[in-house]
C-alpha cells in the first residue's frame, strides 16, 4: 500500500496536463463562489451596517426562528418539493419525448420550425407571462371563463380557488421549458453512432425497438444528470415565475407559496440579511442531503450519469 | 445522413399533429405580443388582448423610439459582453469539464464536487457585492457583465455529459499515437462535441444576453448600461406609476401610460436579434444536418 | 498547437480592447485635483439628457465656488432598496440617496446606515437650515439626530373617496364640498356604490390599489393613530401615553371587516380583487372603474390623465371624514439621506444648498435647461417642447426629485388643474396634524421573528378578511388567535418600552 503522498504525486505526475487544464475554472468558482461563502456567518448574527459582517454579534439560531416557528414552515416547504417535483418529472417526460418526436421526423423544415417554435417561450419573460395568465384566468372577462360560458359551463373563480394551481403552475413551467430542454436531448441524440441503428436495422429491429434499446438507453446518463441537478435545487423555486405569476393574491398560497416567496414576503419591510440568509441555508442543507442521497442511487442506476 | 427508415402513416400523422400542436400553442402568446405592442392602451385594459389589435396604437413603440440612442448603445454593450463571454465561458468550461470526463482521473469526483457544491450554497447577495466590487475592484467596468459568469456548475455538468459521450478509443489511440492531452482536447474532442458545445454555448450566450442583474449591481456608468437593463428599468419605471405609491406630484404623465404595450414592446426588442440568431445555432443539434461531425 | 493559440490571443486582445474602452466610457472625472465627484442615488430610470444638463449644473456650481462634480445614478424601482442594501453593507462612499419612511429607512436608520448632519446644516446649508421648518427638523431626526433633509410638500395621508363626478351627479346623489367643512362618510360613499351597482354594471364600483395596506389607512376614521401600517399597530391620538393596541383587536377594526365583507359580496368590489393587478389608476383612466380610495392628491392626478380623452368625465375626491383628526404626512415621505460613508458629504450639502438659493438654480436641477428641456407656460407651469410629452421628456420627472420639493420653487405643470397647489394646501390644514409618534424608529432586532411573522400573517390571512374576500365570521376569531400565538404580545411590549424611553426623552 502505497504512502498517501506517493499516490498524489503519481497522479500528478501522470494526468498533470489535464489538472493544469482545470485551474482556471476551478479559479473563477474560487472567487466567485467560495471567497463570497464567509457571508454565511451572517446567518448566525444580527447584522447591522457599523459593525459589518465580522463585528455584528452572534446570536445563535435566533434568525430561524420566523421561519421554524411560524405555522408555515411545513406548509411551504411541501409547496416547494411538490411544485419541483412535479416541474422536475414532467418536464423530463415532455423533454425527451418531443426530442424523440422531432428525432422522427424527416422533413428538415418542419422538424427546425417547429423545434424553433418550442424555443419561443423560454424569451417570454415572467412579467408578460403573469399579465397574460391574470387576463386568461380573470373570473369575469378572461378568455377561460369566457370559452365556458360560450359552451354553457357556468364560470369558475379560477384566481380564488387555490387547488388548481398546483397544475396550472406545473403546465405554466413546461410550457416555457420544454423547448429549452429538448434542445439538449436533441444534442444528446445527435451524438448517437448512426452505425448503431443502421446495424440494429439489419436485424430488423422496428423503430420502437430502435428508439427504446437505443436512443432511450443512450440519452439516460443526460438525464440522470439533470435530474441529480435539479434534486439539489429543490428547495429553491423559480421566484421570478411564481411571485410573478401569483402576485400577493392571498386566496392561492395554499398550494402556491413556496419558500423563497413565503420569505420575501415576510421579510419584505424588515430587509434583514440574516433572516433571509437563514432560510437559504435551510434550503441549501436540506437540498444537499437529497441530492447526496439520490446521487448514491444513481451510481447504481447509471454510473454515467451520476454527479460525483 | 443514414437511410430514414419509413414510419407507418398513422404514427407519423399523430407525430406531425403532437408536434404541430405543441409548437403553436408555444407561438400563441408570441403572436399576442406582437399584437400587443401595438393595440391602444384602454383596449388592452378593458377588452384584454386579441390577436388583431381593435385599435391600434403606436405608443409603446413611439416611447421605445425616443430611447433609441440609448438601446442601441445598450445593444453594443451587450453584444460585446455576449460574444467574448460566450467566448471565454466555453473555453474555460470545457478545459474544466473535459478533465472531469476522463474516467481515469483519480481525482474528478472531487473536483465535481467542489463544482456542485456552488450551485447549492450561496454566500448572499452583499457577500457577492462585497467581493466583487471592493475586493476585486470591478466595478463600473465592462469585466464586472462578463467574469461573474464565466463558469456556473450547470454548465459545466452538461458540457461533461456531453465529453461523456466521446467513446474512450479515440483518445486512448491517439495518446499511443504520441499525442499530448492539449492536442487530444482541441484537435480531437472539441470537433467531436460540437453538438454539447453549441448547446451548452448556446445557453451560455443567452444567460449574458438576458442578464440585468450584474449591471444593476455593478455598472453605474449609464452608458455601459446593457439593453436588458435599460429595458428593466422603463418597464420598471412604468410600473411604479402605476402604484399607489406613487401619487399626484409623482407622477406627471398626461393621457395613458401605455404600461402594458411598454411590456410587450420592450419585450421584442429584449429578443429581437436572438431570434434572427438562433437558426445558425441550431444546425449543430439537429441530427441530419450536423456540419463537420466526425465519428469513427 | 496552433489553432488553440490563435483563439486564446484573439480572446486575450479583445479582452484588453474592452478593457480600454470601458476605461475610455467611464470618462473619469477628478483628474483635477480640488474637485471632488459627488454621487447622489435615485430610483428610476435614466433621463436621456442627463449628461447635457449636469454639465451645466457643474460648470455653474463651479463657477459659484462649490469644486464639485454632481453625479447622478439610477436604480430601477424594483431593485432599489436591495442595491441600497448592498452599498451601504459594502461601504461605499457615495454621498446621498433618496428614500422615503415606505421604504427602507425603518430598517436602514436603526442599523447605522446614515450620517448625522445637524453640525453641518448651519454652516454649508444656512439657507435650507432656515427654511426648513423646525417642525420638519424634529421628524427627520433618528437617535436625535438629523439624518437627512426632508421636503417641504405638504401633503395628508387622509382618506379621500376619489369618484367619477359626472356618474355621481348623473344619479342624483346629494352632493359634498368637503373642502369647505361638509362630512362624507363610508355611508355616503356606500349610497354611490350602490347606485353604481344598479346602473354601470359593466364598471367595477370601487377599484382597489394593489398595495398591501388597504385597512390600516383608516385608523384614523376610529380616532387611532397608526404606529406603522405594515405592522398594524395602532395607539389611540387622544391617549397621551401612546398605548399601543393591535389594529385587529380593536372594534374599528371589526366594523370595518364587516363592512367591507358586504362591499365584497354586493359587488362594490370586483370578485378576484385579490388578484387584481391592473392598476386602479389604469382602470380609472379607462371608465371600467367608478371610485377609488386614496390620499387627497389623486384627483389632479386623475383629471391629468383622464381630460384629454374623455373631457365630459371628472373627479372629484371627497375628503373622508373632515370632522375627525387626519394623520399629516411625515417629512420623512421624501427624504434626501446622506450616507455614513460619504466621502464629501459637506459639498454635497453645498449643492443641495445651490439648487435651493433661487429659482435659476432651482429650475436647472429639476426640469433642465430652459429653451432647451422646457419653456415656461401660464401661472409658472412648466411646458415640455413638441414632439416629447410629459410621460417621455428628455429630462423633466426624474424620480426622486420630490425630496427636493419646496412650495415656493416647485412648479405646476401644464396639465396640472389652475389652482392645485391651493387646494392641496387647504386640504392639508383641515384638521391634520402630525402624529405623536413621528420621528420614532424602533429597534426591532429583539421582535423581528415576531414581526416578521406578523407580517407574514396579515398577509396570508388578513388582508382576504379586510377586503371582504372570506367571511368574517368565521375567519376573525382564527385570525386573531394565530396573531396571538405568533406573538403579537412580545411585539407590543417590546415596542410600547422603547416608545415610552422616546417620549420621556422628548
Amino acid at each position: 500500500m502505497q504512502r498517501p503522498i506517493r499516490i498524489f504525486l503519481n497522479e500528478m505526475r501522470r494526468n498533470h496536463a489535464l489538472y493544469l487544464m482545470t485551474i482556471p475554472g476551478i479559479v473563477f468558482f474560487l472567487l466567485f463562489n467560495y471567497l463570497p461563502m464567509f457571508g454565511i456567518i451572517v446567518v448566525f448574527k444580527d447584522f447591522n451596517y457599523i459593525d459589518g459582517f465580522f463585528r455584528s454579534s452572534w446570536v445563535g439560531f435566533k434568525n430561524f426562528g420566523f421561519f421554524f416557528n411560524s405555522t408555515d414552515a411545513w406548509t411551504v416547504t411541501r409547496n416547494t418539493i411538490v411544485l419541483n417535483s412535479l416541474f422536475i418529472f414532467t418536464s423530463l417526460i415532455l423533454q425527451i419525448g418531443f426530442a424523440l418526436l422531432l428525432n422522427e421526423i424527416s422533413s428538415r423544415w418542419f422538424k427546425q420550425t417547429t423545434q424553433s417554435l418550442m424555443f419561443f417561450p423560454y424569451f417570454i419573460s415572467w412579467i408578460i407571462v403573469a399579465v397574460f395568465t391574470y387576463n386568461f384566468f380573470h373570473s369575469d372577462h378572461g378568455a377561460l371563463n369566457r370559452i365556458l360560458r360560450h359552451f354553457g359551463i357556468a364560470p369558475v373563480s379560477w384566481l380564488a380557488r387555490a387547488e388548481y394551481w398546483t397544475w396550472f403552475l406545473t403546465l405554466i413551467y413546461d410550457w416555457k421549458w420544454t423547448g429549452f430542454g429538448v434542445i439538449i436531448y436533441l444534442a444528446a441524440l445527435a451524438g448517437i453512432n448512426e452505425e448503431l441503428y443502421e446495424a440494429a436495422q439489419i436485424d430488423g429491429a422496428g423503430k420502437w425497438t430502435q428508439i427504446s434499446r437505443i436512443s432511450i438507453p443512450l440519452i439516460i446518463p443526460t438525464a440522470v444528470v439533470l435530474t441529480l441537478l435539479a434534486i439539489g435545487r429543490i428547495m429553491i423555486s423559480d421566484f421570478g415565475m411564481i411571485y410573478g405569476i401569483i402576485g400577493d393574491n392571498s386566496m392561492l398560497y395554499r398550494t402556491t407559496n413556496v419558500i423563497d416567496t413565503y420569505v420575501y414576503r415576510a421579510l419584505r419591510q424588515l430587509g434583514d440579511i440574516g433572516m433571509s440568509a437563514a432560510a437559504g441555508l435551510y434550503q441549501s442543507v436540506v437540498g444537499l442531503v437529497l441530492v447526496l442521497g439520490s446521487n448514491l442511487l444513481a451510481r447504481r442506476f447509471s454510473e454515467e450519469g451520476a454527479l460525483f | 445522413m443514414a437511410v430514414q427508415q419509413e414510419i407507418r402513416l398513422v404514427p407519423r400523422i399523430l407525430i406531425y399533429l403532437v408536434v404541430g400542436i405543441f409548437s403553436v400553442g408555444c407561438l400563441m402568446p408570441f403572436l399576442l405580443i406582437i399584437s400587443g405592442s401595438f393595440t391602444d392602451e384602454a383596449e388592452i385594459i378593458t377588452k384584454g388582448f386579441a390577436f388583431i389589435p381593435n385599435k391600434v396604437s403606436y405608443a409603446p413603440w413611439v416611447m421605445i423610439y425616443h430611447d433609441i440612442r440609448r438601446i442601441i448603445n445598450g445593444y453594443i454593450i451587450t453584444v460585446t459582453v455576449t460574444v467574448a463571454g460566450t467566448l471565454l465561458s466555453l473555453l474555460v468550461t470545457a478545459m474544466l469539464a473535459y478533465p472531469l470526463s476522463v474516467p481515469t482521473l483519480k481525482y474528478r469526483n472531487y473536483i465535481a464536487f467542489f463544482a456542485f457544491f456552488t450551485m447549492i450554497f450561496y454566500g448572499g447577495m452583499v457577500p457577492w457585492y462585497i467581493i466583487v466590487s471592493r475586493v476585486l475592484h470591478l466595478r463600473n467596468t465592462i469585466f464586472a457583465l462578463i467574469l461573474p459568469y464565466t463558469v456556473n456548475a450547470w454548465n459545466m455538468f452538461l458540457l461533461r455529459n456531453f465529453f461523456r459521450t466521446i467513446p474512450k478509443e479515440i483518445p486512448e489511440s491517439a495518446k499511443i499515437d504520441g499525442a499530448g492531452e492539449l492536442t487530444i482536447f482541441t484537435r480531437l474532442i472539441l470537433p467531436l462535441a460540437k453538438p454539447g458545445l453549441a448547446t451548452v454555448g448556446l445557453f451560455v450566450a443567452l444567460g449574458y444576453w438576458n442578464d440585468w442583474w450584474l449591471g444593476l449591481m455593478f455598472i453605474e456608468n449609464h452608458r455601459l448600461f446593457p439593453v436588458q437593463l435599460l429595458l428593466r428599468a422603463i418597464i420598471s419605471n412604468v410600473q411604479f406609476l402605476r402604484s399607489a405609491t406613487a401619487s399626484a406630484v409623482q407622477s406627471d404623465a398626461s393621457g395613458i401610460l401605455p404600461a402594458e404595450g411598454v411590456k410587450m414592446a420592450t419585450g421584442l426588442v429584449t429578443i429581437g436579434p436572438i431570434i434572427f440568431l438562433y437558426p445558425f445555432v441550431q444546425k449543430y443539434f439537429i441530427k441530419g444536418i450536423i456540419v463537420g461531425a466526425v465519428k469513427g | 498547437m496552433k489553432r488553440p493559440l490563435k483563439i486564446v490571443s484573439v480572446l486575450l486582445l479583445s479582452l484588453l480592447a474592452m478593457g480600454f474602452i470601458s476605461t475610455q466610457a467611464f470618462a473619469g472625472g477628478g483628474s483635477e485635483e480640488q474637485i471632488d465627484t459627488i454621487t447622489f442615488w435615485f430610483p428610476g430610470v435614466v433621463p436621456r439628457e442627463l449628461d447635457t444638463v449636469l454639465d451645466e449644473v457643474n460648470s455653474r456650481i463651479q463657477a459659484d465656488g462649490i469644486a464639485a462634480k454632481v453625479v447622478f445614478n439610477f436604480v430601477p424601482w424594483a431593485d432599489y432598496q436591495n442595491k441600497l442594501r448592498a452599498m451601504v453593507a459594502a461601504g461605499e462612499t457615495y454621498e446621498c440617496h433618496f428614500d422615503g419612511d415606505w421604504g427602507a429607512i425603518p430598517t436602514m436608520a436603526p442599523q447605522g446606515a446614515f450620517l448625522a448632519i445637524e453640525d453641518m446644516l448651519p454652516k454649508y446649508a444656512p439657507h435650507i437650515w432656515e427654511t426648513v421648518e423646525k417642525d420638519k427638523w424634529e421628524a427627520s431626526k433618528y437617535g436625535g439626530h438629523i439624518i437627512g433633509i426632508p421636503w417641504r410638500w405638504p401633503k395628508s395621508e387622509r382618506r379621500s373617496v376619489q369618484i367619477r363626478y359626472d356618474l355621481y351627479k348623473k344619479y342624483g346623489l346629494k352632493n359634498f364640498d368637503t373642502l369647505n367643512g361638509d362630512v362624507f362618510t363610508l355611508d355616503d360613499y356606500e349610497k354611490f356604490l350602490d347606485a353604481m351597482v344598479k346602473n354601470e354594471p359593466a364598471m367595477i364600483p370601487s377599484a382597489v390599489s394593489q398595495e398591501l395596506v388597504w385597512i390600516s389607512p383608516f385608523a384614523y376614521v376610529g380616532g387611532y393613530g397608526s404606529l406603522n401600517e405594515q405592522w398594524n399597530i395602532v395607539y389611540k391620538l387622544d391617549d397621551p401615553k401612546l398605548k399601543l393596541i393591535d389594529f385587529e383587536t380593536t372594534d374599528l377594526y371589526k366594523d370595518l371587516t364587516k363592512r367591507f365583507r358586504r362591499w365584497y359580496l354586493n359587488g362594490y368590489f370586483e370578485k378576484d380583487v385579490l388578484a387584481q393587478q391592473t392598476s386602479y389608476k389604469d382602470l380609472m383612466i379607462t371608465g371600467k372603474a367608478a371610485s377609488f380610495v386614496h390620499i387627497f392628491d389623486s384627483e389632479n392626478e386623475m383629471n391629468m390623465q383622464i381630460k384629454p380623452n374623455h373631457p365630459d368625465w371628472e373627479v372629484k375626491g371627497h375628503l373622508l371624514r373632515v370632522d375627525l383628526q387626519g394623520p399629516l404626512s411625515p417629512p420623512m415621505n421624501n427624504i434626501l439621506l446622506f450616507n455614513r460613508n460619504g466621502a464629501h458629504p459637506e459639498k454635497a450639502m453645498r449643492f443641495w444648498e445651490w439648487m435651493h438659493l433661487n429659482q435659476d438654480n432651482y429650475d436647472l436641477v429639476m426640469y433642465g435647461i430652459k429653451g432647451k428641456h422646457w419653456e415656461e407656460g401660464p401661472n409658472r407651469a412648466v411646458v415640455i417642447p413638441a414632439p416629447y410629452t410629459m410621460a417621455d421628456s428628455p429630462y423633466y420627472g426624474w424620480h426622486g426629485r420630490w425630496c427636493a420639493f419646496w412650495p415656493e420653487l416647485e412648479r405646476p405643470t401644464v396639465d396640472d388643474e389652475p389652482g392645485w397647489m391651493e387646494k392641496v394646501l387647504k386640504a392639508t390644514y383641515i384638521n391634520d396634524k402630525l402624529l405623536p409618534h413621528v420621528g420614532f424608529f424602533p429597534e426591532i432586532s429583539d421582535v423581528k421573528n415576531e414581526i416578521a411573522q406578523r407580517s407574514s400573517l396579515r398577509q396570508n390571512v388578513g388582508r382576504a378578511i379586510e377586503l371582504g374576500a372570506v367571511d368574517p365570521a368565521t375567519a376573525y376569531n382564527d385570525y386573531l388567535a394565530k396573531q396571538k400565538a405568533a406573538g403579537s404580545e412580545k411585539i407590543l411590549a417590546e415596542l410600547q418600552k422603547q416608545l415610552d424611553s422616546w417620549l420621556a426623552s422628548k
